[in-house]
C-alpha cells in the first residue's frame, strides 16, 4: 500500500515543480500522443533520453521512478507478450497454432515494452512534482471547452478533487482496519490466491462503509454551507502562466521536428537501401 | 500475564516517511493482573507502544516480552501469532473494525483464525456476548444495524472472544456519550476482575485513571516519565503541574478547598465517595 509511487507529490524546488500545471499537463499528454507517431528504434531512444534528462529535471532520485513502475510490471510484460506472440513478419523463429515469434514482433515487443515504461516515468514526473489540488485546476481549466456542449465540467473537477483529498485519509484507514485485523489474528500474505482475497473482505467491507458513511456527511456539509451545482465561483488558487510555462511547450515542438527529422531520415535510408 | 519492556526502542514507518525513536529507551515492567493506564499528550507515542505490546509494531532495540514469549527485531511470525493470541487489542473506535453479516460472524472471527474448532469458537461467541452485557438475540443481526454503543460492545466482545489473557485498550469511550462511556468502562473493569487479565488503558480522562486504574504510565515524547500507583501520581503536585495533568474532578474540589481554607488534609481524595467520607470526618459538612 505505501509502496504506490504514481500519484504521490514529492515536494521540491526544481524546474519542473514551478512550471504551472496546465504545461506540465499539456506537455505529458503531448508526449504521450508523440509515443505513438515514433517509428523506428531511433526514435524511441530519442524519446527515451529526453524522459531521462526530464527525470533528473526532476530532482526525484531514479529509484524512485523505478519503483514506480514495479506494482505494473506484469501488466506491461503481459502486454509486450501479446504484442510478440501475435505479431509476424522479418524472420520467424517459432510458429504454433496462431502464436508466432518473428523478428519483427520480437521488435515491437521492444517497442511497446519502451513506450509503456515511457508513458508511466512521464506520467509519474508529472504527479511527482505537481501538487493533486493545482492538478485538478489544470485539469478544469483543460476541461472547460467542455462546457459549451453542456457538460458539468465544474461538478467532475469537484469530484476530482475530493477524491483526491481524500487518499491519504482512506490509506490511514486501511492501514488502522488492517491492524485491527491483524491483531484479531488475520496474517497477511499467507496461503493460496483464494484464501489470500477473502482476508481481504474484512478490510475491504469496513472501509467502505466508513467511506459511504464520510461522503453522506461530506454532502450533508456541503449543503448547509449553501453548495449548489453549475453555479459560477471564483477559484482561491490563481494559475499564473509564465514564459518558463511557454518555453516548456515550445520545446515540445522542437521534440517533435526531431523526431520527425528522425522518422523522414530513415526513410530516406530505406529508399537509398532499396535503390 | 506479566508485561515487560527492556531498553526497547522503535520507529514508525508510515509511506515514505519514517519517525525515528517514536518510542525512545523505554523500560517497566507491568504486574500481572494489574490494571495500568497510560496517559500523554497526543503524538507522545502511546499508540506505538500499545502497539508494541502485540507484535504489530516490532522494536528496534531492545525486547518486549508477555509472559514467556518474547518480541525482538527477528520476532518470528509463530511467536508473534501466539502474542496476539495471548494479547487482545481494542483499538480506538473498534466499531469500524466490523464486517460480517452478522453479528455473531464477526465475533466469531478471532477465534476462528487462531484455530478454534466449531464447538469452542460456538462457545467462545456465546460467552464474550454475554460478558459486554448484550442481549444473545443480537448475534443473528447486521452489526451495521446497531448503534453506536452496541457496535462498539461487539467489537469488544469480537476481542473477548479470544480469550486474552492481557487486554489492551485505545480510548475505549471515545465518542459515546457519557453513560455509555461509564458502562463501558465498568464492564471492562468487571472484566478485569473477573478474569483477572492485565489491562491497560489509553485515556485522556483522569477521572478514569482515578476511578478504574492502579497504576499510571506517563510518556512524553517516546519516553517514560513515570510509572507509580495513582494515589502516589496524583498526589505529587509537582509532577502534575509540571506536566499539566488535569485533576481528577473530587481531588480538583479538594485542592480548591485547601486552598480557600488554606489547610492541607492527608488524605488525596480520587473519589467522591472518600471525599465526602472525609469532609463529614473533618467537620466541615
Amino acid at each position: 500500500m505505501n509502496k504506490l509511487i504514481l500519484g504521490r507529490y514529492f515536494p521540491g524546488n526544481s524546474v519542473l515543480h514551478q512550471l504551472d500545471p496546465r504545461a506540465k499537463l499539456m506537455a505529458a499528454l503531448y508526449f504521450i500522443g508523440l509515443l505513438f507517431y515514433v517509428e523506428n528504434g531511433q526514435g524511441y531512444l530519442y524519446l527515451f533520453i529526453f524522459t531521462l534528462m526530464m527525470m533528473r529535471l526532476s530532482r526525484v532520485a531514479l529509484m524512485t521512478y523505478i519503483r514506480g513502475v514495479k506494482p505494473l510490471i506484469w501488466l506491461i510484460l503481459f502486454a509486450t507478450c501479446l504484442r510478440v506472440l501475435f505479431t509476424g513478419g522479418g524472420t520467424v523463429y517459432f510458429n504454433m497454432g496462431p502464436f508466432i515469434i518473428s523478428s519483427f514482433g520480437l521488435l515491437t515487443g521492444i517497442y511497446t515494452f519502451s513506450r509503456f515504461v515511457m508513458i508511466i516515468f512521464v506520467s509519474t514526473i508529472v504527479t511527482l512534482t505537481t501538487k493533486p489540488i493545482d492538478l485538478t485546476d489544470a485539469i478544469s481549466f483543460l476541461l472547460h471547452p467542455l462546457k459549451y456542449v453542456k457538460i458539468p465540467v465544474e461538478d467532475f473537477v469537484l469530484m476530482l478533487t475530493i477524491a483526491l483529498r481524500f487518499i491519504p485519509n482512506l490509506l490511514d484507514e486501511t492501514q488502522k482496519v488492517m491492524d485491527a485485523q491483524r491483531a484479531r489474528g488475520t496474517v497477511f500474505g499467507e496461503g493460496n490466491l483464494l484464501q489470500q482475497m477473502k482476508k481481504l473482505v474484512p478490510i475491504i467491507l469496513p472501509l467502505f462503509a466508513s467511506s459511504l458513511n464520510r461522503a453522506e456527511a461530506m454532502a450533508d456539509v456541503m449543503e448547509v454551507k449553501g453548495y449548489q451545482s453549475g453555479k459560477k465561483r471564483s477559484s482561491f488558487r490563481q494559475l499564473s502562466w509564465s514564459r518558463r510555462d511557454s518555453l516548456c511547450l515550445m520545446g515540445m515542438v522542437v521534440l517533435t521536428l526531431g523526431l520527425h527529422v528522425l522518422n523522414e531520415v530513415n526513410v530516406l535510408l530505406l529508399i537509398a537501401s532499396i535503390y | 500475564m506479566q508485561v515487560n519492556f527492556r531498553s526497547v526502542k522503535a520507529d514508525y514507518q508510515l509511506g515514505p516517511i519514517r519517525a525515528r525513536n517514536i518510542i525512545d529507551d523505554v523500560t517497566f515492567s507491568l504486574e500481572s493482573g494489574s490494571f495500568t493506564a497510560v496517559i500523554g499528550r497526543t503524538g507522545a507515542g502511546k499508540s506505538s507502544l500499545l502497539k508494541l505490546m502485540n507484535g504489530l509494531l516490532l522494536p528496534a532495540k531492545g525486547e518486549v516480552s508477555i509472559g514467556e514469549l518474547e518480541l525482538s527485531q527477528q520476532a518470528n511470525k509463530k511467536v508473534i501469532n501466539q502474542i496476539r493470541k495471548r494479547v487482545g487489542m481494542v483499538f480506538q473506535f473498534p466499531e469500524h473494525q466490523l464486517f460480517a453479516e452478522t453479528v455473531g460472524k464477526d465475533i466469531a472471527f478471532g477465534p476462528r483464525n487462531f484455530g478454534l474448532n466449531e464447538q469452542e469458537t460456538k462457545k467462545a461467541v456465546q460467552e464474550s456476548i454475554r460478558l459486554v452485557g448484550l442481549d444473545p438475540d443480537i448475534l443473528e443481526r447486521s452489526p451495521f444495524s446497531l448503534s453506536g454503543g452496541q457496535q462498539r460492545r461487539v467489537a469488544i466482545a469480537g476481542i473477548l472472544a479470544t480469550n486474552p489473557d492481557v487486554l489492551i485498550l485505545d480510548e475505549p469511550g471515545a465518542g459515546l456519550d457519557p453513560e455509555g462511556k461509564q458502562k463501558i468502562l465498568t464492564m471492562i473493569k468487571t472484566l478485569h476482575v473477573q478474569k483477572r487479565l492485565t489491562t491497560v488503558l489509553v485515556t485522556h480522562d483522569m477521572n478514569d485513571v482515578a476511578t478504574y486504574a492502579d497504576d499510571v504510565l506517563l510518556i512524553d515524547q517516546g519516553k517514560l516519565v513515570c510509572h507509580q500507583p495513582v494515589r502516589t501520581f496524583f498526589q505529587d503536585n509537582h509532577l502534575t503541574s509540571a506536566w499539566h495533568i488535569d485533576l481528577p474532578e473530587p481531588l480538583r474540589l479538594q485542592r480548591k478547598i485547601e486552598r480557600a481554607k488554606n489547610m492541607t488534609f492527608k488524605q488525596t481524595c480520587l473519589t467522591l465517595d472518600e471525599l465526602s467520607q472525609m469532609l463529614i470526618r473533618e467537620g466541615l459538612v
